[in-house]
């Protein structure tokens, strides 16, 4: 069973970027390609799981300190113990990439140490019932309303 | 190493040896810790004695490649199973049904060959994912909306020859398939419809035929050819996007719901994939459900308008005019989006989403799927929740119905999807259970398979039993012409080559 809770992310496209004036991590590129479709910290996976899990732990996976390399790699070629995601094969990401974002994810969870964790949410729509009637429409409605 | 039954060991080596000069050392993967990435985990029989383990899995890079391994695989007698981006979870990951399976992997094959915002169509290979093909189009800025279905990070290719759906105008997505390259079972290679004219150019993705048989039906749903590449007529921007939602005011609504949509379904007034979704108490929409019925508070058709001004407006007011008068206690939302849509994603209304084609991802759930066509009637509908949940209830489980979808005008799908849980073997086993005795009691209604989890296809296709099973008799001549050697997906959809029907 999926629940989509009221209301779902409005932007799609993340990507987590270091900062300017670093030289990008060499787990960037496979972490971007392979990993933040669902887990980057403003992605829509994120933030389903912050609304079912209510921080029991944190949709995003930098404020998980816990993780381990060892961990990471094991769920990512063959899936969590417990089930949620499916396993990504060698095409997808090679042993090489896989050790490399396993590092960039202990990078991540480090920096992540600096900033408190807060739920993601979608932009201005806290959890609530879909829209109905007399709900504010993002555009201008012209259609009728009864 | 699990090999396939007839294979010995010395075989099955010189065949890997003959795999790694074809397509390269690296992209044959051999070693447990990489082959146990091609096993379905999230199957009904994933841990039991007959999961279908595959032995080595291979990845192409080309055209080219891909016969040459088909045609090792000729060679040794070595069963092989396909998979695009492995992602098709719910009816199976990238394990076939055979144990010792190879898996051909086509992951690599990732190009977009041509994307012609001019004659509004994609030609793209197996390993292109909704989402790599949505972010290409951005990229160059072409003016194509897709049709992807949820979540999209599987192959558009495999799901347009899967025969999956969507939920924009363009939902019947096997419709929208103009040309494709197919190496066969022997390895042969074949370009369908203005593709088998050397000349034809862009017309291959024009017209959807030549000059005589249809035959792009038989790769689809297939085990007698891999699809290469495939073309897909896609949608051009519209002028303006019009998401109309009908809000029913109960459980009972959904069978109004979807009466009162059957005549503008068929005068496509109503044009796009208008699912019927159901939404729990608190608000939650679901998209996929094992819950009680009497969590479900109501249904809303979701419905999508794509054209001109004038035009949608005209449709969105018709439509509720129709359903208020046929309907007491009905509601409407309409959401109204006009071109350009470069800031779309940043400003849509999520409810809209999937009904402008731009894909995402949600979490996954385990489930197994039984697929089912059905009569458009809201009744017929309602009896498929009634049935599935008593059957559910033998084994003190529940089912309280899912999306209605309507991509076709004249009879609904529905998805249903009963739970697994990783490696608990008892309890996908009564899963299993479920979903076959589901197969039974739709063949006693007169429903039937649309698709379904790899481990119950064959079941649901022998409900198909006309004549003494004269089109599952007539589908093993085609595979027995075109796969002599009987080493393509072996009982995909019910089909077995030959070597493997006087082996049972």
């Amino acid at each position: 069973m999926i629940r989509l809770i009221g209301v779902v992310l409005l932007g799609l496209s993340v990507s987590v970027c270091a900062e300017d004036s670093e030289p990008a991590h060499p787990g960037q590129a496979a972490y971007d390609r392979v990993c933040a479709m669902c887990h980057a910290p403003t992605a829509f996976v994120t933030m389903m799981l912050d609304m079912k899990y209510k921080g029991r732990p944190p949709g995003d996976l930098a404020y998980r300190p816990h993780l381990t390399p060892e961990y990471i790699k094991q769920v990512v070629r063959y899936g969590p113990p417990q089930g949620g995601m499916g396993p990504f094969r060698p095409t997808e990401i090679s042993d090489e990439e896989l050790d490399a974002v396993a590092q960039y994810m202990m990078v991540l969870i480090e920096k992540a140490k600096a900033v408190p964790w807060r739920p993601m949410m979608p932009p201005g729509a806290p959890p609530g019932p879909p829209p109905g009637p007399g709900q504010q429409a993002p555009t201008p409605d012209k259609g009728k309303q009864k | 190493m699990n090999l396939p039954d007839g294979v010995s060991s010395n075989e099955f080596a010189a065949a890997v040896d003959a795999l790694k000069k074809a397509v390269g050392n690296q992209w044959v993967f051999t070693e447990d810790r990489h082959v146990d990435t091609y096993r379905d985990y999230y199957s009904p029989l994933s841990g039991a004695e007959s999961e279908g383990v595959p032995s080595v899995a291979v990845a192409p890079s080309n055209t080219q490649e891909v016969q040459k391994v088909v045609r090792i695989a000729n060679q040794y007698g070595i069963p092989f199973w396909v998979n695009s981006t492995g992602k098709n979870y719910g009816y199976g990951g990238p394990a076939g049904i055979v144990k010792g399976t190879m898996n051909i992997d086509l992951k690599r094959m990732n190009r977009v060959l041509k994307a012609s915002e001019k004659h509004a169509y994609v030609l793209v290979e197996p390993g292109v994912s909704w989402l790599d093909l949505h972010a290409y189009l951005k990229e160059k800025d072409i003016k194509l909306w897709l049709d992807p279905p949820a979540p999209a990070w599987g192959s558009v290719l495999a799901n347009a020859v899967e025969r999956g759906v969507g939920y924009t105008n363009y939902c019947e997505r096997v419709h929208y398939i103009c040309g494709m390259e197919v190496v066969l079972p022997d390895g042969e290679l074949v370009r369908t419809g203005m593709g088998a004219l050397p000349t034809s150019g862009e017309l291959w993705q024009g017209f959807p035929t030549g000059q005589g048989p249809y035959v792009d039906g038989i790769f689809t749903q297939t085990n007698v050819g891999i699809v290469t590449k495939l073309g897909l007529h896609l949608q051009p921007e519209p002028p303006v996007y019009l998401a109309g939602d009908v809000i029913g005011p109960d459980y009972e609504s959904m069978i109004p719901l979807l009466d009162v949509m059957r005549p503008m379904r068929h005068a496509q007034i109503i044009h796009n994939n208008a699912s019927l979704y159901p939404f729990y108490k608190d608000g939650g929409i679901v998209t996929i459900s094992t819950e009680d019925p009497a969590k479900i508070h109501r249904w809303s058709n979701l419905i999508g308008f794509y054209g001109l001004p004038g035009q949608v407006d005209a449709q969105w007011e018709y439509v509720q005019d129709v359903y208020a008068r046929e309907m007491p206690g009905v509601q409407f939302a309409g959401r109204r989006y006009e071109a350009p849509h470069t800031d779309l994603e940043r400003r849509i209304h999520p409810l809209d989403i999937q009904r402008a084609g731009i894909p995402k991802m949600l979490p996954y759930e385990h489930e197994a799927y039984m697929s089912i066509i059905f009569p458009f009637e809201g009744q017929a509908a309602m009896d498929v929740i009634t049935e599935f949940n008593k059957v559910a209830q033998k084994y003190g489980r529940r089912y309280g119905g899912t999306l209605m979808h309507a991509e076709n005008p004249h009879a609904l799908i529905t998805t249903s999807g009963m739970s697994i849980r990783p490696r608990d073997t008892q309890f996908n086993g009564i899963t299993h259970k479920i979903l076959e005795e589901w197969v039974d009691v739709s063949t006693e209604n007169g429903w039937g398979a649309y698709r379904s989890h790899v481990t119950v296809m064959d079941k649901a296709q022998k409900a198909y039993s006309f004549n003494n099973h004269s089109l599952n008799r007539m589908n093993e001549r085609i595979k027995d012409a075109l796969d002599p050697n009987g080493v393509m997906a072996p009982g995909k959809n019910g089909i077995w080559p030959k070597r493997y029907r006087e082996a049972t």
